[in-house]
């Protein structure tokens, strides 16, 4: 059991890393077709995820809905939503699930047309009434650093619009000046020191070091 | 909540009131912008351009219209246009503007001259890769799941090293992977259409030339549509955006106004 559920998954992982980083530094053609062969293999694999995940999500709300858990309810609507959607792109207008391009008129269509599409930009609209109800709430000119903070947001903010450009020239300017020198520059820190932590965290991947990927137990 | 009512209600209403009575505001469009726009004007025509569409309908407000200006200004100039995505969620939308925009060039045609191929799962690194290698080997069958072997397009641009353009439309991380795998592997130049929220990431890698131009926002729509000279959605909603962007200020100025009165009504009551 052991060997199964550790010893050949760390295998692997040290196999596929170590090849995976040197056939990007072969030119040779069998590098070529062998990176094109494993991109399929992992769009397959990707493939099985999508079961693995409604399998996961279908067994998650059942439990909730068994142990009666706080808001179980909302469960219902999950598995009512889930179950129209998914017999509606199956059935597929009459075309069924077989031909990947949604049917014209389906009923599919129309759901993702008439309720995803909508809702979806709602839900990301609504964004703009946090922000309206921030800015009376929130941004405070507490201390030096805050109100330096709510300058340089109020001019990025004037500058991105025509409206500032009308006020003065100088907004779009400084404007840009904060997002190039400043923002630039901690978002370069930033994306460095990220970058690093993941060539770390590959390496402990690829040399057995980190295992948590292997899910719970030894 | 009760006082938080009333200000919703006057967001809504000055948005209303924009988008119902518009107002031209000068566009003085952003060198980022028009980077991208000289670039797809200055290749030769019949080259290849790659649009990643990896967003969903949350961020329709920005991202399509930056959609639709690319790739009319692309199928204008002769190109040859093939979108993909990673967003599951926005494959049908990403397909409805190919074929909107597709609609509007009736010489053009699918298969041919642009196509759009839609999701493919796997993870970046290997899809990015594989698209690096053979596009049709990757996507054997398009969005209308018609066979990619045969078609015309591929013929011309057969792998990433055959795009001379890749625009990532992104509303989220996806920029990153495509730099990664595509832009620095495969020696693709490139540019990011974005939400403005995803925005200040990318001036790190338009900073590093990673990416020569950025669209970002429904103000680089606009600017998009002002070098086009083809106003649209993008320049549509300025007017409401300069006007929101203008109230969020006065609410802060308003709301900074009372913290600092009721700061000294406490000291003077000290």
């Amino acid at each position: 059991m052991r060997t199964i559920r550790l010893t050949i998954p760390l295998l692997l992982a040290f196999v596929f890393g170590v090849f995976g980083i040197a056939i990007q530094y072969t030119a040779h053609p069998g590098a070529s077709d062998a990176k094109e062969l494993i991109s399929q293999w992992s769009i397959i694999i990707g493939g099985m995820a999508w079961v693995l995940g409604a399998y996961s999500l279908i067994g998650l709300h059942l439990g909730k809905m068994k142990k009666k858990e706080e808001g179980w309810g909302y469960s219902i609507f999950f598995f009512a939503g889930f179950g129209v959607v998914v017999l509606a792109s199956f059935y597929n207008g009459g075309r069924w699930f077989w031909n990947a391009q949604v049917a014209e008129g389906s009923l599919y269509q129309w759901l993702y047309n008439a309720l995803f599409v909508p809702a979806g930009a709602t839900m990301f609209s609504l964004l703009g009434f946090f922000i309206a109800s921030a800015a009376v709430r929130t941004f405070r000119a507490r201390s030096f650093e805050a109100t330096l903070l709510l300058v340089a947001a109020m001019i990025v903010m004037l500058g991105r619009v025509p409206l500032g450009e009308m006020i003065s020239g100088y907004f779009p300017r400084v404007s840009d000046w904060l997002m190039k020198v400043p923002n630039t520059a901690a978002r370069r820190g930033i994306l460095m020191g990220v970058s690093i932590g993941v060539i770390a965290m590959s390496l402990r991947i690829i040399f057995g070091v980190e295992r948590t990927y292997l899910g719970g137990g030894d | 909540m009760g006082k938080l009512r009333w200000l919703f209600v006057v967001v809504v209403g000055v948005i209303v009131f924009a988008l119902l009575v518009p107002m031209r505001q000068p566009i003085t469009p952003e060198d980022a912008v028009r980077k991208v726009y000289e670039t797809i004007e200055n290749l030769p025509e019949g080259s290849g351009i790659m649009l990643a569409m990896d967003f969903d309908p949350q961020a329709k407000a920005e991202l399509e219209p930056i959609s639709l200006a690319l790739l009319r200004h692309s199928l204008g100039r002769g190109h040859k246009v093939i979108g993909m995505t990673f967003w599951y969620t926005g494959n049908a939308f990403a397909n409805d503007l190919f074929r909107k925009v597709g609609a509007e060039f009736p010489e053009k045609q699918w298969g041919r001259d642009y196509v759009y191929l839609g999701y493919q799962p796997g993870g970046m690194a290997q899809v990015i890769t594989g698209l690096g290698e053979n596009i049709p080997a990757t996507f054997p069958q398009d969005y209308r799941n018609v066979s990619t072997a045969a078609m015309p397009i591929f013929q011309e641009v057969r792998s990433l090293k055959d795009v001379d353009y890749l625009i990532d439309l992104a509303a989220g991380q996806t920029p990153g992977g495509w730099i990664l795998y595509a832009g620095d592997k495969y020696d693709v130049t490139m540019a990011v259409g974005c939400t403005a929220v995803s925005g200040p990431d990318m001036y790190v890698r338009l900073d590093a030339e990673q990416i020569n131009g950025l669209v970002a926002g429904l103000r680089g729509a606009a600017d998009y549509e002002a070098l086009m000279q083809r106003p649209a959605m993008g320049t549509s909603g300025m007017f409401a955006q300069s006007l929101i962007h203008a109230m969020i200020i006065l609410f802060v100025i308003v709301g900074n106004a009372f913290y600092f009165l009721s700061k000294w009504r406490k000291h003077q009551k000290r």
